[in-house]
């Protein structure tokens, strides 16, 4: 799989190779097809027929619907049958007859039939049981589609099935740590990882994130933790993941360099919230002390290993201490009021903003430049508001925050702009995902 | 190569679907059947047509008047013991784990809804359980009929039960006799 940056790069300085003569004009589409591009026009067939298999299962689910009542039991079983075995029929023949793009279109026409399939066919028996195992079902049927087939299309639907299972399973029946759906999420993930599919993986990270967010309470009903406690995992677990991503993206795979980039992101996104819980007056427990000097410890030593690799500087080193003392610092202090620590902890996360912003900039890493860049906006705007909210008369306050708003975003643009331009452009690294 | 893998995957899905149906087949091929009176409403499921809520005097129980656990929280499962009394059957004690069979009595399983009562470490007063027989889905326009029935109080259900406890709903009536009857065809 290779870098969307990478890409774009190849596609312009094909077409300045093609004109120069370096490059014979007939090789273009070979060459953008090693590198796992087609052409724009090959990619509008496959929206058009994906497009064109979505009517087709809108078409065939409204007939069904309007004929319903009307059907006996064995006409309902051929008709749901059979467009399910039609579709995938189908689906064999377009890619016998090498035309794999609307072949695929039909599998994922299959595998909404199949989902169409379970509900009606649990109306036809009456069959009123748990509702999100419906769901699961077919959920399993498109990671079937998506491992077998294989599909794409396919492992989409799986993604975005299971999100809405756990989502079902947590917030519609209760289910404390939904642990099961991390299993179908790791059949999905590798899937994505097996078939180096950059947004298989993308989406994969955006499933957990979702899984994660909806099982903040859970984890901190189970485990008895407070607030605080609950969110530096999510603070701790990425970072030692992002540490030992920048060990893989040394080796250019784009893969690592997308979990790293999420990675990055969750974490940073879980500091900026740590301020906003507490411990309701409870002390921190020994597990979780346990939990985040063993997690800080595996960041640690993924950076000094980067280190001696070049991945890694002194200053990292030193960040990532400063990120893993200063959240642990943060849950025995905060006790049941944040409010004192307030400033403290705006000074700590500039620091931490700032690093981000530097790092971004020393391996041309227009990603984590971006997301510096509009944490820093979210940061100061922040701290205006707290700051001077109860300082200043309303209309001057909105004025002179309507000032400044607009001076952040024109001056904020410029300094992204200039960074990225200032960047050095490393062969290894070079990373926007 | 991709045919095969297709082939499989169809063979999967399929095997999925037959198994839905030929697993409600088992349960309503059990010798055990209870007959449950009902109280339905009639909502409209705009996506799959009309379909009946049915109501059962089980559905809402009084913990203090039943044998068996006195402490119940939503979601847990539960074995739900009905004895018959004259036309239709009754719930005599509830449990979260099976319990021993009772002469002539059935084990229902199902799942507490919510808890009523459970404020302040008392035990509970009472429990909504459902046991997966709650709707029926039945001919468009003819949901409204069905109420009225239950509405003089002539609609009961037969119930069959496997040795799971798990509750498939095999026939509804009124006085005069069968409303609908499940069969695979």
């Amino acid at each position: 799989m290779r870098p969307p940056f990478y890409v774009r790069q190849v596609k312009q300085d094909l077409e300045t190779w093609i004109s120069k003569g370096l490059v014979p004009e007939e090789s273009r589409d070979a060459i953008l097809e090693s590198i796992g591009t087609g052409s724009s026009a090959r990619r509008l067939d496959v929206i058009f027929a994906v497009f064109g298999v979505i009517l087709i299962g809108a078409g065939v689910m409204s007939f069904v619907a309007a004929n319903w009542s009307a059907m006996e039991k064995l006409t309902r079983l051929v008709v749901l049958f059979g467009s399910m075995w039609t579709a995938y029929a189908v689906a064999i023949w377009f890619m016998a007859s090498r035309r794999e793009a609307i072949g695929q279109a039909f599998v994922l026409l299959g595998v909404i039939l199949f989902g169409t399939n379970i509900m009606f066919v649990a109306q036809t028996y009456n069959i009123n049981s748990h509702f999100p195992d419906g769901i699961l079902l077919w959920g399993l049927g498109a990671v079937a589609a998506a491992a077998l087939v294989p599909s794409r299309a396919a492992l989409a639907g799986a993604l975005l099935l299971g999100g809405y299972w756990t989502w079902l399973e947590t917030q519609d029946y209760n289910h404390v740590l939904h642990v099961p759906f991390l299993l179908y999420w790791l059949a999905c993930a590798a899937i994505a990882g097996v078939q180096n599919w950059r947004p298989g993986v993308h989406l994969s990270a955006l499933t957990l994130i979702f899984w994660l967010a909806i099982n903040f309470e859970s984890l901190s009903r189970l485990l008895g933790w407070g607030d605080a406690e609950i969110l530096t995992i999510y603070v701790f677990a990425p970072l030692a993941l992002w540490s030992v991503s920048q060990l893989v993206e040394r080796d250019a795979n784009g893969i690592a360099l997308t979990v790293g980039h999420y990675a990055f992101f969750f974490f940073l996104v879980a500091y900026a919230l740590l301020h906003h819980t507490d411990m309701d007056a409870q002390s921190p427990s020994l597990v979780w002390f346990g939990f985040a000097t063993i997690f800080s410890l595996a960041a640690l030593a993924a950076v000094a290993w980067g280190i001696r690799r070049k991945v890694f500087s002194g200053i990292d080193a030193l960040a990532t201490a400063f990120v893993c003392l200063t959240a642990m610092a943060y849950v025995f202090a905060v006790g049941a009021d944040g409010g004192r620590l307030d400033l403290p902890y705006r000074v700590g996360s500039l620091i931490i903003i700032l690093w981000s912003l530097g790092r971004g900039v020393r391996f041309d890493d227009r990603f984590v430049i971006n997301l510096s860049t509009l944490a820093f906006g979210v940061w100061f705007l922040y701290t205006y508001f707290e700051m001077f909210a109860g300082l200043m008369d309303q209309a001057i306050f909105f004025t002179v925050g309507g000032i400044v708003l607009i001076a952040l975003s024109l001056g904020l643009e410029g300094i992204r702009r200039r960074l990225i331009a200032a960047a050095k452009p490393t062969a290894t690294t070079g990373a926007v995902s | 190569m991709t045919v095969i893998r297709i082939l499989i995957l169809v063979a999967l899905q399929t095997a999925a679907l037959v198994y839905m149906i030929f697993d409600r087949q088992a349960v309503l091929n059990s010798a055990q059947v209870v007959t449950l009176k009902v109280v339905p409403i009639d909502p409209n499921d705009i996506f799959r047509g009309e379909y009946v809520i049915l109501n059962y005097d089980i559905s809402r129980l009084d913990l203090s008047k039943l044998d068996g656990d006195d402490t119940m929280n939503s979601g847990d499962t539960v074995f739900v013991t009905l004895v018959r009394e004259a036309e239709t059957w009754k719930a005599v004690a509830i449990n979260r784990d099976r319990p021993f069979r009772i002469q002539g009595g059935v084990a229902l399983r199902g799942s507490v809804q919510w808890v009523d009562g459970a404020s302040g470490g008392t035990a509970p007063q009472s429990i909504q359980v459902t046991f997966g027989i709650e709707s029926y889905f039945v001919p468009q326009g003819t949901g409204r009929a069905i109420e009225d029935e239950a509405r003089k109080g002539d609609l009961s259900v037969d119930i069959a039960v496997d040795a799971q406890g798990r509750g498939a709903i095999k026939a509804i009536r009124r006085k005069e006799g069968v409303i609908y009857v499940e069969g695979i065809l």
